[in-house]
């Protein structure tokens, strides 16, 4: 455990080894049961303990030290091997002394320091910051912002979170863009378009289609527009067939009014497609679709065999050449089960010409291994049996604004009106973008010879005052207060004024005069910074935060986001801290939908959810693995948190489970019958099934897997660090890698097994390895395996039973071994006898979890004075079985939140 | 074409805690001030086979006729270019049979033979303390240690360090450049610690260097600027008095803010001065940014042009390229999985041999870079031997994660070249070691650099 933050370091020189005298029962254990290995001659794993100063106030011998600790008190040194033990009383009287020490040392920094820095905002806080003070809930700035640093997992650690010139040019950028977003530019609101369009007459529709991919619906069947495609016809061998078809369809689907059927089976590459449908106006829109399912059968539409599902999203189509993860943003999925045409209904926010895409989760098959569904040169539809997915239309409408000018707009401008700007005066008329100024496709609806060019040059107006400075005082003096989460005094809130001020002196208008007051104010350090604001009380021995700075740590926990009204006047009346405040708001905030932003970033950062594109499966040997799934797998393990924590669920939930949070595609993954539809929900599951906790979650079976194979060393060290807090060391320098190897001759256990022998490696490995091992019977999609695959070796041919019936060539390799033995020495022989060993010690769950939870609730690393109050926590809950709700409520009341 | 967001202006200028001049020397004033169209075209080359060359002046023949009229030939300037790529190289086809002088190319190597003798590959290089896989890339340039520990802290990179001492010679002190660039690993990094994210477009990075602004452009660029400056006055006084309360440790993340604070009025400055004069003009046109992911090759061909062109118009002379392969399916015959993918062969011969398209393919570029930079002549010195070009990979194998025995190359500059140094495989030479000789080329007066231990052994100035 680190001991905390020492900004400035002073030069460690080694001191003499004398000073340990000052404490001869000390050197007394460490002469008798230490200096054989760790004198200044042996230095035993780098640790020479004679020479090491018993001098706590610098962070190299505290941390040694505190590591002396811990492995004397986990009764891992002396080792076990050795003759001559020092007696129980002779520990427990060392351990005393140590942690005496430890403990007073850090305790004393603490009291003058406090654990946690003054820190600036984590670019998710600044995005979800201006979103919540400008009601923008849509707004998408943290692209421009660098990428945070980490440390222990966390971006909200002080330490972590620097500050350079690059940031603030960019904090600068981004509190541009999301002022110019927030700004009306109008007096009326942009018109509402709603647009509607058959769900075949899709340009990419019409490849598809030729090909006999796809179908032309009418009345719930075939459509022969065109013959159904034989799979006799090669496109690519017959120009004349090629153009004679895509000349009809051409023709025929522009206005097409009746349905494209899309096959979920297998098809040479996933069915994505944009829908060509591009908003003008950036805004809310509502997204309407009708669709069903169908089950295809060489040329006959029949009724489906079983639920299916597709996506929409959102794709902003790069400016340059950006590396994009193709669809940015999902909107959801969508159930079909009936030949019944059902109608969905999303609404959200679209960025200017956000287009949306179309997803029906097709697999992903591989050219090589299509199986009995030829490619897309051929007829594939009259040879095809497999479900597929019909959309009947797509109706989008918008932009829709709940008043005008916007929430946002007021916000900062009140109620001023909004009028033409005057032509002959001196005045720089505001910078405007101008509207669709770019559009990836030319078929994008709306298209931009159907607007209007009263819209497309809208008069040039903006927001009008007679009064610059009186109302530049009135609008400043409400807008700043909520920027900076305190009261805002008069001589202050002039400070801005006088940029406006100053501005208007340089011809600018009163729009962009205003804007650079509140661009001036989201850099400034009042609002950019957090943690701050304490309570002297001399000779305490901890630094109590304010009210104010108590409002901040609340919302940025269960909110990511600076605190609301509610909690600002809570905290300037002074009676936040008191403990049934304290208690009701933090209730009140993990109730509010924000707190979703919580559950994301807690597991995307913890739980490592944000890597789960890190690497890509091969899916020929994988080919199940599909967008959809992946979604489901982040889902479900957000879900089950909130469910953890919704119903106050014990710690021991992190490791097994007799429930789990599954969709359709989820319960297949896992073999779990009886659960239909997209929508997550909560399943009992079967005796014996390990599913449903974090250890068996198929996303931490991912996110833990090394692209296309597993490796236990790596799944361990992870659940060891992130569920069972153990800390595990750097491997030792000059140790070949491990060398994964597909070709089937060699399974990863036996490399390892070669490795383990090796003495320098079998002591932490003994400690690293078993978690993984046990997770050997998953594979890298959290699937159950048995035996490995392999494209190239084995007998035995997988079957997948797709629908579809395509069947790709995969083969079952050898065995999976999940056998192992604790450090300790149980054995167990697969993961459910994993699961009940480490059942045994539910305390040391609990102590990680809040060393978690308090790291992401305090933006503080772990401090070794924390540990008492952890124990407190600890015994307060244990009543509750460590229920997640109780630890959270615990953290929330304790002297480590309600301290800086 | 819009106006890239004010950051862009200022993005690549160097980091200013420096103690050199913020202003532009004179000399280097009256170089770049003097555009002449007129100007014969004395460096057309065939070097780009689209036809594109830079018509600019290059340094010498900016100062010609003042050598004519008899003042002492000034040093050429010294350029260095940081490449590297993200996922490794498989060793058999990069590194040569042979160690020492006169070794036959390797395949890829075999795609350097225009500028044979010209640069050197080492083996047996790598940072101190990194391994971890894909995170270390974090210390490629900087060398820091253990970058996959829970508490990391980076340290500057050494084209940062290079551009601190010689980043106001140009209109951008360096220039960050990447393909396919993610947030996750980037190259350069300041003192603090920050990255900075590179432009991975094209047509940017050329607007940026040579597009004139229009007098209207310029005039709001200026008010622009002049808003950011007093913006960050303010709010400098509001941080001060801030730090009143605060006490040790938190003062210092405040000063963090404060200097951010004073480098950017800094590097406001200098844009300011050279937002006043005019951009070099160049003959090739403004390039087409690539949308198409997959053709990931043509892509980093196509930003391997404007470092060139950046480098022979001088407007800058310290460039970092960050390749990132990683997701792409790379269109490249004989190819059909992603490149991450195909690193993690598992020894799969059909997958190493896609693999080895896909790198090939990258080192073909390489060999079109150096080529390029060869062919350019500035006043009898030639570009290349004027410019430390490093490529490497921050692995070594990517099916094993190993971040040992980088391959790595180092081409141009006046080095004794066209060997094949090895070093012990087991105990690896810090490749820190080879960025102080680097330094040393580019007259920045280091014999130190993060892990390094001395300059590279066996790689001397010619």
């Amino acid at each position: 455990m680190r001991r905390g933050a020492f900004l400035l370091l002073a030069s460690l020189l080694p001191l003499p080894a004398a000073l340990h005298a000052a404490d001869p029962a000390l050197r007394g254990y460490l002469e008798t049961h230490c200096f054989d290995c760790h004198d200044a001659t042996t230095k035993k794993g780098g640790l020479d303990l004679e020479s090491l100063p018993l001098k706590l106030d610098a962070p190299e011998p505290f941390e040694k030290w505190a590591l002396v600790h811990d492995r004397i008190a986990a009764g891992e040194m002396p080792p076990k091997s050795r003759k001559e033990r020092p007696s129980e009383q002779e520990n427990a009287d060392t351990l005393k002394l140590l942690d005496e020490r430890l403990h007073n040392t850090d305790a004393a920094h603490v009291a003058k320091s406090g654990r946690a820095l003054f820190r600036r905002l984590t670019t998710q806080e600044f995005e979800n910051a201006l979103r919540d003070l400008l009601h923008l809930p849509g707004l998408r700035i943290k692209q421009l912002l660098p990428e945070d640093e980490r440390r222990h997992g966390f971006n909200k650690i002080g330490q972590a979170l620097d500050l350079s010139n690059v940031h603030l040019s960019q904090f600068m950028d981004a509190a541009e863009v999301a002022l110019t977003t927030a700004i009306a530019t109008r007096s009326t609101p942009p018109p509402v378009r709603r647009v509607r369009f058959g769900g075949a007459a899709i340009p990419d529709a019409m490849n598809w289609m030729a090909h006999g991919s796809a179908v032309p619906l009418k009345d719930k069947q075939y459509d022969p527009v065109v013959p159904l495609p034989s799979p006799e016809d090669d496109l690519n061998a017959n120009q004349e067939l090629k153009k004679s078809r895509y000349a009809t369809l051409g023709r025929v689907l522009r206005d097409y009014p009746h349905a494209g059927g899309y096959f979920t089976g297998a098809t040479h590459r996933p069915m994505i497609f944009s829908l060509e449908y591009a908003p003008i106006y950036a805004g809310e829109y509502r997204i309407r679709t009708s669709a069903w399912g169908f089950w295809w059968d060489r040329g006959k539409v029949e009724p489906p065999h079983r639920n299916e599902s597709f996506a929409l999203t959102a794709w902003l189509p790069s400016e340059g050449p950006r590396f994009v993860h193709s669809p940015s943003r999902w909107l959801g999925l969508f159930d079909v089960s009936s030949l019944e045409s059902r109608v969905h209904e999303f609404t959200g926010w679209f960025d200017v010409n956000d287009e949306l895409v179309f997803d029906i989760g097709t697999l992903n098959g591989h050219e090589k291994t299509t199986g009995r569904f030829p490619g897309d040169a051929k007829g594939a539809c009259t040879v095809y049996s497999g479900p597929g997915i019909a959309l009947d239309w797509v109706e989008a409408e918008g932009p829709i604004f709940e008043q005008w000018p916007p929430r946002s707009h007021t916000a900062i401008f009140g109620d001023l009106p909004i009028r033409s700007l005057d032509k002959d005066t001196d005045i720089i008329p505001p910078k405007r973008t101008p509207v669709r100024q770019r559009s990836r496709s030319s078929m994008a609806r709306p298209a931009n010879g159907e607007i209007p060019k009263e819209e497309k040059e809208p008069p040039l107006e903006s927001v009008f005052t007679e009064h610059p400075q009186e109302d530049a005082t009135r609008l400043l003096a409400q807008f700043l207060p909520r920027a900076f989460r305190r009261p805002v005094p008069a001589e202050e809130v002039q400070g801005y004024v006088q940029i406006v001020t100053r501005e208007l002196e340089r011809h600018a208008c009163f729009e962009e005069a205003m804007k650079e007051a509140c661009k001036a104010a989201l850099c400034s350090p009042d609002f950019l910074f957090v943690g701050e604001n304490t309570i002297a009380e001399p000779n305490a021995a901890r630094i109590r935060l304010s009210d104010c700075a108590l409002a901040e740590r609340l919302a940025l926990w269960f909110w990511n986001s600076v605190p609301d009204e509610e909690l600002i006047t809570l905290a300037n009346e002074g009676r936040l801290h008191l403990p049934e405040n304290l208690k009701k708001q933090s209730e009140r905030l993990l109730a509010d939908p924000r707190s979703d932003r919580f559950i994301a970033d807690f597991t995307d950062q913890w739980l490592d959810l944000r890597k789960i594109d890190a690497t890509q499966p091969d899916l020929r040997i994988y080919p199940e693995g599909r967008e959809h799934l992946k979604h489901s797998m982040i889902d479900e393990t957000r879900a089950y948190l909130r469910e953890l924590i919704a119903k106050d669920l014990s710690v021991t939930h992190l490791v097994k489970s007799d429930f789990a949070m599954l969709n359709q595609s989820l319960a297949k993954h896992y073999g779990i019958p009886g659960v239909t539809g997209c929508a997550i929900r909560k399943v009992a599951l079967p005796e014996g099934s390990p599913r449903g906790a974090f250890l068996a979650q198929a996303a931490i079976l991912k996110v833990t897997a090394n692209g296309t194979t597993t490796s236990p060393v790596t799944r361990g060290a992870w659940i060891n660090e992130r569920i069972l807090g153990n800390v595990i060391p750097p491997p030792p320098a000059g140790v070949p890698a491990l060398d994964p190897d597909t070709r089937g001759a060699t399974t990863i256990r036996e490399k390892l097994e070669k490795h383990r022998a090796d003495a320098r490696c079998a002591a932490c490995h003994a400690k690293i390895d078993p978690p993984g091992f046990a997770l050997e019977s998953f594979d890298v999609l959290g699937g159950f395996q048995e035996r490995y695959r392999s494209l190239f070796t084995g007998n035995t041919m997988m079957d997948f039973h797709f629908d579809s019936g395509w069947d790709p060539r995969v083969r079952l390799n050898q065995s999976v071994d999940p056998s192992g033995q604790l450090p300790s020495g149980e054995p167990f022989k697969n993961l459910s006898d994993f699961q009940a060993l480490v059942l045994r010690k539910p305390e040391a769950l609990a102590a990680n979890l809040l060393r978690q939870l308090l790291m992401y609730a305090t933006g503080s690393e772990p401090h070794y004075s924390d540990r008492r109050e952890i124990a407190r926590i600890l015994a307060q809950t244990k009543a509750s079985d460590y229920g997640l709700r109780s630890l959270i409520d615990a953290i929330v009341q304790s002297e480590l939140f309600l301290t800086k | 074409m819009k106006q890239p967001p004010l950051n862009e202006l200022i993005a690549p200028l160097a980091d200013a805690k420096t103690n050199t001049p913020i202003l532009p020397s004179l000399t280097a004033m009256r170089m770049h001030s003097r555009p002449s169209p007129s100007h014969p075209l004395l460096n057309r080359r065939q070097f780009l086979r689209s036809g594109s060359a830079v018509l600019a002046l290059p340094f010498l023949e900016a100062l010609a006729p003042r050598i004519a009229r008899g003042a002492s030939a000034p040093v050429p300037p010294k350029r260095m270019v940081c490449i590297m790529t993200n996922t490794g190289m498989i060793a058999e086809n990069f590194f040569p049979k042979e160690p020492g002088k006169g070794f036959a190319p390797s395949r890829y190597l075999s795609h350097l033979e225009p500028v044979r003798g010209r640069y050197s590959v080492m083996n047996g290089l790598s940072h101190p303390d990194n391994s971890g896989g894909h995170v270390v890339e974090k210390s490629f340039l900087t060398g820091a240690r253990f970058p996959s520990s829970a508490v990391f802290k980076n340290s500057i990179s050494v084209d940062q360090l290079a551009a601190e001492s010689l980043g106001h010679h140009t209109r951008f002190p360096f220039l960050a450049l990447g393909v396919n660039g993610q947030h996750d690993g980037l190259l350069s990094v300041s003192r603090d610690g920050v990255f900075i994210p590179p432009e991975l477009s094209p047509a940017k990075v050329y607007q940026r260097l040579f597009t004139p602004d229009t007098a209207a452009e310029s005039e709001q660029r200026m008010r622009e600027i002049g808003q950011r400056v007093s913006t960050l006055d303010f709010v400098n006084e509001k941080a001060k008095r801030l730090s009143r309360n605060l006490g040790a440790e938190d003062r210092a993340r405040l000063d963090q803010y404060l200097t951010s604070v004073r480098e950017l009025e800094q590097r406001l400055e200098q844009a300011r001065v050279w937002q006043q004069r005019e951009k070099p003009r160049v003959a090739a046109p403004a390039p087409q940014d690539i949308m198409d992911n997959t053709q990931d090759v043509d892509r980093a061909r196509l930003m391997y042009d404007m470092a060139l062109l950046a480098l022979q118009s001088d407007s800058t002379r310290i460039i970092t390229l960050y390749l990132n392969p990683l997701e792409v399916t790379a269109k490249v015959p004989g190819v059909s999985d992603r490149t991450h993918t195909l690193t993690h062969h598992g020894n799969e011969p059909e997958k190493l041999a896609q693999l080895a398209n896909v790198e090939e393919a990258g080192m073909k570029n390489l060999g079109r870079f150096l080529a390029g930079l060869g062919a350019i002549n500035e006043g009898g010195n030639n570009l290349l031997d004027e410019t430390a070009v490093l490529f490497g990979s921050n692995m070594s194998n990517g099916n094993n994660h190993s971040n040992v025995n980088l391959p790595i190359v180092l081409a141009g500059g006046r080095f004794k070249h066209g060997q094949h140094l090895q070093f012990d495989q087991k105990n690896n030479t810090p490749l820190c070691n080879l960025f102080v000789s680097m330094l040393q080329h580019m007259g920045v007066e280091r014999d130190a650099f993060s892990t390094s231990t001395g300059t590279l052994t066996g790689l001397d100035l010619a």
